[in-house]
């Protein structure tokens, strides 16, 4: 059936006639009795075949619109049963017979696997294998061991009778029933584990059609328990009719999520007039993550050809690229900016592809691009400094290496030299001996602090709180500390130590500070670092102060740095969101 | 001997000082730049000035150090000592002008006999090249080497030869007779495609340069 794509009225209309027709005629021998559930009856079938026909024009989903219309024709047929005798001929009763349960198997199989085309999970394929199974292997063997009109339907019908049993007849009716009650609560069971695992847009889209099958699969089970314990005709009529009124919810969840679906794709219209006021990327990337209902979506832009960073320029992270990559192409087909999109959104591809390109063409504006440039610029600064930062850091433990440990590990040399020509000569070497042994005291310590500048091994294995307390343990003035025992992200952690070891010696360099107080929190997910000292101020991140290559670190962490100074003291405070 | 001193670091400075003295050599001057040296040694020229290539935290002033040293007093042998080995120092220090010069890693200072016979080398207007550089030079990999058609002597005579030693001094190095040695270099000259030079030290060069590829 190709509808898709063209109005789907006309087919529509087509499909639902013929199924409300073939309705109303088989509901004739019980119209007058029976008025208001043949009322139900043709709604329900006329209405899974219009919802089947609906679904196969919305081309997302596949072939699950087929389900649907021959859910319909099922369900017509399994009322046949309420036939006169002298409408119970040829195959008819035999196909309602074997056919009746197959609208709850198929309309099932829609309901679980919808809005996707197909079941992902093994053992949803592996419930309808056996479902099938059960329905066509068990009623096959339930008509060769009866007679029709055991089963209730005129002894002059079609049957498959090969050896009619009426007990096994009985038992073999009474464990169908059993296994269709078992199979309507494992669905049960199956659509609440499909809401639970699904997310955000999504679940938004599902929940309807889940919800209404699980109610039918409930009700459906009520009813086949009543018939199977026998209970009053009231109580089972009423089931009945509660049954096929719930059926009716199915095509109505169709309808709603698919009108659901039309309208967000409507959305993209009103994105476009939304983007139109946007003054820069981070309002663009508000727009786009309403319209797609992905509060995690990240605009990011091409800061060199191989790297992307997110529009506020932080870096991306590891989560983020592995995201769903939708390039938004500018108005000269070159792709600027990309758009990081949850995986769950590809079976909307059309939608967030038709967002991307309204995105990609508002870059291009005036204001947008001038907010794109200066983001840029800012990320390319930033990461030259932190270039630089590292480099001129290499240089300094080079020179520190050369001037330090090098000269004395040499001049262990040259004593161990001199003591051995001295003992050569039979001379005495003792004096040489405990030089080179003192050499070697001072360029272990050497060593060891300049190991400990270059990464705190106890940073590592212990955390923040117990380097810091070795930090103020060398400090020349009293160093108050108060430090999260929590461990941090590995990075977190060391940004934070090499901010606070800085502040600190600026503490000590500069602000004539006769004490100072570290505190590090953590709440909420953000770290806050302050370190405060009552000295005479004037700290800041210019004058070649190690704070401004330290303040560009935290900004890769997407964190803050800031200095407060005044007459009595300095307050260097950082904020880094943990994840 | 006479020797000055130019090393910023006065630790290594003292350490080889004391090393020196206990060898037999007088240390005449010791000072932390090239100034400070050009200065002491200005009315008293010693024999060799032993200089750190390294004179401040910027890097090579040694190597002009050395350029002022020789214009001034062309027959002060200079030994650079430096803390890395690098073959563009030694190259750079040679193509200078390539008598009495000397280039060592500092770590010599532990084999007193290499240091002591660098010394003397450049006090007698000869070169040394540190080990080290030359036997980096003859071990790279992946070229096309016709190094491979050496024999193991010729090997031997070439590595003495890049150090800077005379055929003299090669054949003391190897005990083996001036004649052989004389024999060999021919050999490798012709098998390496190098024109023969006259002068032990621009040999160095060539060879050096060769070595380098």
């Amino acid at each position: 059936m190709t509808v898709q794509g063209k109005s789907p009225v006309r087919a529509i209309a087509v499909v639902s006639l013929i199924a409300a027709v073939t309705a109303i005629l088989s509901w004739i021998p019980t119209w007058s009795a029976e008025f208001a559930l043949g009322t139900i009856y043709v709604f329900v079938v006329t209405s899974f075949a219009a919802s089947g026909v609906f679904l196969l024009w919305d081309r997302s989903t596949g072939r699950t619109g087929w389900a649907m219309i021959v859910a319909a024709f099922c369900y017509e047929a399994s009322w046949w049963w309420t036939w006169p005798p002298e409408w119970e001929i040829g195959p008819a009763p035999l196909i309602s017979f074997l056919f009746g349960y197959w609208w709850f198997a198929v309309g099932g199989l829609a309901l679980l696997r919808y809005p996707e085309p197909v079941l992902s999970r093994r053992y949803e394929r592996a419930y309808f294998v056996y479902f099938a199974i059960w329905i066509v292997g068990v009623k096959l063997f339930i008509a060769a061991v009866s007679e029709p009109e055991w089963a209730g339907w005129n002894p002059h019908a079609w049957w498959l009778t090969i050896v009619p049993n009426r007990s096994l007849f009985e038992t073999a009716s009474a464990v169908f029933k059993i296994g269709i009650i078992v199979l309507a609560l494992v669905l049960v069971v199956l659509l609440l584990l499909k809401i639970r695992r699904s997310r955000g847009l999504e679940r938004a889209d599902s929940l309807p059609v889940t919800a209404a099958g699980i109610a039918i699969g409930f009700l459906g089970s009520f009813y086949i328990a009543a018939q199977l314990f026998h209970l009053p005709p009231p109580v089972t009529d009423a089931l009945r009719t509660i049954t096929a009124l719930t059926a009716l919810i199915a095509p109505i969840a169709f309808l709603i999520s698919l009108t659901q679906r039309r309208l967000a794709r409507s959305s993209v219209a009103d994105l476009v007039v939304r983007l139109a006021d946007c003054t820069s990327l981070k309002d663009v990337q508000t727009a786009l993550r309403e319209v797609l209902g992905d509060p995690t979506m990240v605009l990011a832009v091409q800061a060199s050809p191989s790297h992307y960073v997110t529009c506020e320029g932080y870096p991306l992270t590891g989560g983020e690229l592995a995201r769903w990559r939708v390039p938004m192409p500018s108005g000269n087909g070159r792709t600027v900016a990309v758009l990081l999109v949850d995986h769950a959104l590809r079976r909307r591809s059309d939608l967030v592809r038709s967002a991307a390109v309204a995105g990609g063409l508002v870059l291009e504006n005036g204001l947008l691009r001038d907010d794109l440039a200066a983001q840029l610029a800012q990320v390319q600064a930033s990461r030259r400094r932190i270039a630089e930062a590292g480099l001129a850091e290499r240089r300094r433990i080079e020179r520190n290496l050369h001037d330090g440990a090098q000269q004395l590990l040499l001049r262990v040399m040259s004593s161990l030299s001199l003591a051995r020509h001295r003992a050569q000569r039979g001379r005495d070497p003792s004096a040489a001996i405990e030089t080179a042994g003192n050499d070697l005291d001072e360029a272990l310590a050497e060593l060891r602090n300049l190991a400990r500048g270059i990464h705190p091994a106890v940073l590592g294995e212990m955390g923040l709180q117990p380097a810091l307390e070795g930090v103020a343990d060398r400090m020349s003035i009293p160093v108050t500390l108060d430090v999260t025992a929590d461990r941090l992200p590995d990075p977190i952690e060391e940004t934070l130590y090499f901010v606070i070891c800085e502040a600190l010696t600026n503490v000590i360099r500069h602000a004539e500070a006769g004490h100072a107080e570290v505190r590090v929190t953590l709440r909420d997910d953000t770290v806050v670092a302050r370190v405060t000292d009552d000295g005479r101020g004037g700290a800041g991140f210019d004058g070649g102060s190690g704070l401004a290559g330290l303040r560009d670190r935290v900004e890769t962490l997407r964190g803050d740095m800031t200095i407060a100074t005044g007459g009595n003291g300095t307050t260097v405070t950082v904020v880094i969101p943990c994840e | 001997m006479r020797v000055a001193l130019t090393d910023d670091t006065v630790l290594f400075r003292e350490g080889l000082a004391a090393l020196l003295r206990e060898l037999g050599i007088e240390v005449t001057h010791q000072a932390d730049n090239e100034r400070e040296l050009l200065a002491g040694i200005a009315d008293d020229p010693p024999d060799v000035v032993i200089m750190d290539i390294r004179l401040s935290a910027h890097g090579a002033e040694g190597l002009h150090a050395a350029e002022s040293i020789r214009r001034r007093h062309p027959r002060v042998g200079i030994l650079l000592l430096s803390a890395y080995a690098e073959t563009a120092y030694a190259v750079r220090l040679l193509e200078g002008g390539a008598t009495g010069v000397g280039y060592l890693v500092k770590d010599r200072v532990g084999r007193v006999e290499v240091l002591e016979d660098a010394l003397h080398r450049v006090a007698g207007g000869q070169t040394a090249i540190d080990p080290e550089i030359v036997q980096r030079l003859m071990d790279r990999p992946s070229r096309q080497r016709p190094l491979d058609l050496l024999s193991g002597q010729e090997r031997k005579v070439l590595q003495h030869m890049a150090e800077g030693r005379s055929n003299n001094g090669v054949a003391e190095a190897l005990f083996l007779s001036q004649k052989t040695v004389e024999k060999h270099i021919l050999s490798i000259f012709k098998k390496l495609g190098l024109e023969q030079q006259g002068h032990d030290n621009r040999r160095v060069l060539a060879v050096l340069h060769w070595l380098q590829g």
